[in-house]
């Protein structure tokens, strides 16, 4: 059972209160977006789930392994696509498993391109070896960190598919950081939408069950789409 | 790329050219200063005879020196990190003095405490190289992209759910395998610049502290005061630097840098 229960946690720097109070839980298989405007501290609190920084008070607790995909690709440059998939099995001191890597590029569409380098490949292709480091361990819940902002609508909606698909059929639940209402609407099972900094929770918004990617355009999601705008527009 | 390299090529060889002519220009004029040809034919002399070993002996102890000041360099780089108290101890005391001590005063001070010999040249080079190692990585360090690092530590922390802390050799993977790609770019400009002093040392360090090498070959010609003999040495060593510099370490460089499009 694949589960995050993030409870009253608190984050400062110094005299800035980045998070104030904030809670919320991802069930099993959830797919949660977290939206709120850019610099609000939606990063700081994905690395506090994470475990790479700690919070200033409150507790998050997480049933199941996780993977991350950042903002930026995060790539070592110096090192080919394949290479780079070696990576997280080297640094927990595993054997490397040469036939997952193979199946993971497989999945994200690269297959061919593991012997670049990531500065020969596109932004969207970098995010997509991104992706599939992050799945290599074949996580319980994957953690995203707006990973597809920059790239034009069409890739963006591609690897939004990806992730659907993968968290559909490996059964995994899945924390969607963005500020997008539309990327939201499309992929989420439910929209945490946050206020500015200090980051507290603004509305939980639990999306209709059925087949995704919606189309946040549809008669149908317009009334959640407005709700979700107007929550949103609150903010500013 | 194939004509801008033949290119480089006809340019480096014209300026050869126009050096040579520049020195027999002086030569000319001042009668004492041989010219190229002469040179030239004095070097070839020199390595039909027992030149060599002298020439292997000097390129063995750069190559030595090099390893040995590297491995301590990167040593001593990566544990002033760790323990702040040593790299303020370095900074203020063991830079200063290698850096304000010329390689003559290192060479008799040596000389006196270990006497003439191998250990007496490898070391008065390792001292003079090993603070480009130290200040090398150390700077490598201090610009190491966190965001990779941090990419880095996600992986056992989605693992090991149990550990609250990264252990010691989960550490070590990540200077290993993540850290040490950022580092190499600043070991390899501390090594091309290590190399270029290495010549210059050894060759102080060979001419008093040696009993073989190019550095005693030079010594010889200067206490015979044969300039000639002591214009090609130095040619010698010159061309020792720039063959070591385009076999070896440009081709190194290439090869940790080949992924840059």
């Amino acid at each position: 059972m694949a589960s995050i229960n993030v409870k009253s946690v608190f984050k400062h720097f110094g005299n800035l209160d980045v998070i104030k109070d904030l809670s919320f839980n991802i069930q099993n298989k959830e797919i949660v977006c977290l939206l709120g405007p850019s610099g609000c501290g939606k990063t700081t609190l994905l690395k506090i789930v994470a475990r790479l920084i700690a919070p200033s008070s409150g507790t998050v607790s997480i049933a199941g392994t996780f993977g991350i995909v950042f903002q930026e690709p995060r790539l070592l440059d110096w090192l080919t696509v394949e290479k780079n998939l070696e990576i997280p099995y080297l640094v927990c001191g595993k054997k490397v498993n040469g036939e997952r890597i193979k199946r993971m590029l497989k999945i994200v569409k690269l297959n061919e391109f593991k012997k670049f380098y990531p500065l020969a490949l596109s932004i969207g292709m970098q995010q997509r070896v991104a992706l599939a480091r992050a799945l290599l361990f074949d996580p319980d819940i994957l953690l995203l960190d707006e990973p597809f902002r920059g790239l034009d609508v069409k890739i963006r909606e591609s690897l939004e598919d990806d992730i659907l698909l993968l968290s559909q059929s490996g059964r995994k639940s899945v924390l969607f950081v963005t500020h997008s209402i539309e990327e939201a609407i499309r992929v989420a099972d439910k929209v945490v939408v946050v206020s500015r900094r200090p980051m507290k929770v603004l509305n939980t918004i639990q999306m209709p069950l059925g087949t995704k990617p919606r189309n946040a355009y549809s008669t149908k999601f317009l009334p959640f789409g407005k709700q979700i705008y107007d929550c949103f527009y609150q903010t500013y | 790329m194939y004509n801008t390299k033949i290119h480089s090529i006809v340019i480096r060889f014209f300026f050869f050219l126009f050096f040579c002519l520049i020195w027999q220009g002086v030569a000319y004029y001042l009668s004492a200063v041989p010219g190229p040809f002469e040179i030239f034919v004095d070097i070839i002399f020199l390595l039909r005879h027992d030149i060599i070993f002298n020439i292997l002996i000097s390129i063995w102890r750069v190559f030595v020196a090099l390893v040995i000041s590297l491995a301590f360099g990167l040593f001593l780089g990566l544990l002033s990190a760790q323990v702040p108290l040593l790299g303020l101890f370095l900074s203020t005391i063991f830079t200063p003095i290698i850096e304000a001590l010329p390689p003559l005063a290192w060479t008799i001070i040596c000389i006196f405490i270990l006497g003439i010999g191998e250990t007496s040249v490898l070391f008065i080079v390792c001292v003079i190289l090993i603070q480009f190692f130290i200040v090398s990585t150390i700077e490598g360090l201090k610009n190491i992209d966190k965001n990779l690092v941090e990419m880095a530590q996600s992986f056992p922390l989605g693992q090991w759910l149990t550990l609250d802390k990264i252990n010691f050799a989960t550490r070590v993977n990540i200077l290993r395998y993540v850290e040490s790609g950022m580092i190499i770019p600043y070991i390899l400009i501390a090594t091309r610049l290590a190399y270029g002093v290495a010549w210059k040392v050894i060759v102080v360090a060979e001419m008093f502290g040696a009993s073989e090498g190019v550095g005693y070959l030079l010594n010889q010609a200067y206490s015979t005061l044969s300039i000639k003999r002591l214009i090609s040495l130095s040619t010698l060593v010159v061309l020792l630097f720039i063959l070591g510099d385009c076999v070896v370490l440009k081709n190194i460089n290439k090869r940790f840098k080949k992924w840059r499009v």
